[in-house]
């Protein structure tokens, strides 16, 4: 997939720590990555292939909110927080008012989810 | 948020300082240290930029009006531009949402019914996203894009408690 870059983990390493700039996304290609809670370093969410990760704090501009580490060898697409950019830009106004309304939409699910 | 919200509002961004960055790319430099210096949610950030580019039709909801109904097809979906809206399902739930929410887009999309049933409390403004043209533009977006949002959409789905078959 053109500006996207392939990237490998060993297992334990870490992807990305909560509070850092957010500089890149990824998708699972390979392996399982393990999000871990900013306070209390516990996984909260185990992710696989498939899967993206990092896209919301790189859409917004902001910092990682969460740790990420990978549990076994991983294998990663890799797209810097330039690299989105480049593509949105080439992309129809359609195209990046789907990708942004559903991370909104997102944001929205998270906040109500978390309501007991 | 920047501004203290009523406590029993689950959702909304706070509009007050769009007239900052409007104007601005969300892509510039400039932008960033706006949203920085304002300390900015990552949701106000992301709500922003979608006003800034977006030309979609408005719809006006009155008082009681539903937006959405829970289990029923979607035609259109919403982006709360003003006012708020009660937000329940069947098993329940019940939420106050505002500026900011947005119903229905992931439904439509990955073609299964409406999460939430969401009914106008006063006057509510939306922007209605027209899942026909989202649905032509589909095929065209960027390979790498399509995969973040199918996982978005079932992050959104599998949040709401709705269930996905593979026809999408």
């Amino acid at each position: 997939m053109s500006g996207f870059t392939e990237a490998k983990f060993n297992a334990g390493e870490v992807l990305f720590k909560a509070g850092d700039p957010a500089k890149e996304l990824f998708i699972l290609q390979k392996g399982e990555i393990e999000l871990l809670d900013s306070g209390s370093g516990k996984a909260f969410a185990k992710l696989k292939a498939g899967e993206s990760f990092g896209e919301q704090a790189v859409l917004a501009g902001g910092v990682r909110s969460a740790t990420a580490v990978a549990k076994e060898d991983c294998v990663c697409l890799k797209l810097t927080a330039d690299g989105l950019t480049a593509i949105l830009s080439k992309e129809s106004t359609m195209s990046n008012l789907l990708f942004r309304a559903l991370h909104l939409q997102l944001f929205m699910q998270n906040a109500l989810s978390q309501v007991r | 948020m920047n501004n203290a919200q009523p406590s029993d509002v689950h959702f909304e961004v706070d509009y007050t300082y769009f007239s900052e960055v409007n104007g601005l790319s969300p892509d510039s430099i400039r932008w960033f240290e706006v949203c920085e210096r304002l300390n900015l949610s990552s949701a106000e950030r992301i709500f922003f930029a979608l006003c800034r580019s977006m030309e979609l039709d408005s719809h006006v909801f009155k008082p009681g009006d539903v937006i959405a109904s829970e289990g029923s097809e979607v035609y259109q979906s919403h982006i709360m531009m003003n006012g708020y809206v009660t937000v329940s399902q069947k098993n329940g739930k019940n939420f106050r949402v505002g500026i900011g929410g947005v119903f229905g887009l992931a439904e439509g999309v990955m073609d299964v019914p409406h999460a939430y049933t969401v009914i106008a409390e006063g006057m509510v403004t939306t922007s209605v996203i027209p899942l026909s043209k989202v649905q032509k533009e589909l095929p065209r977006i960027h390979k790498g894009l399509q995969g973040i949002e199918r996982c978005t959409m079932l992050r959104i789905l599998n949040g709401a408690g709705v269930s996905v078959g593979e026809k999408s």
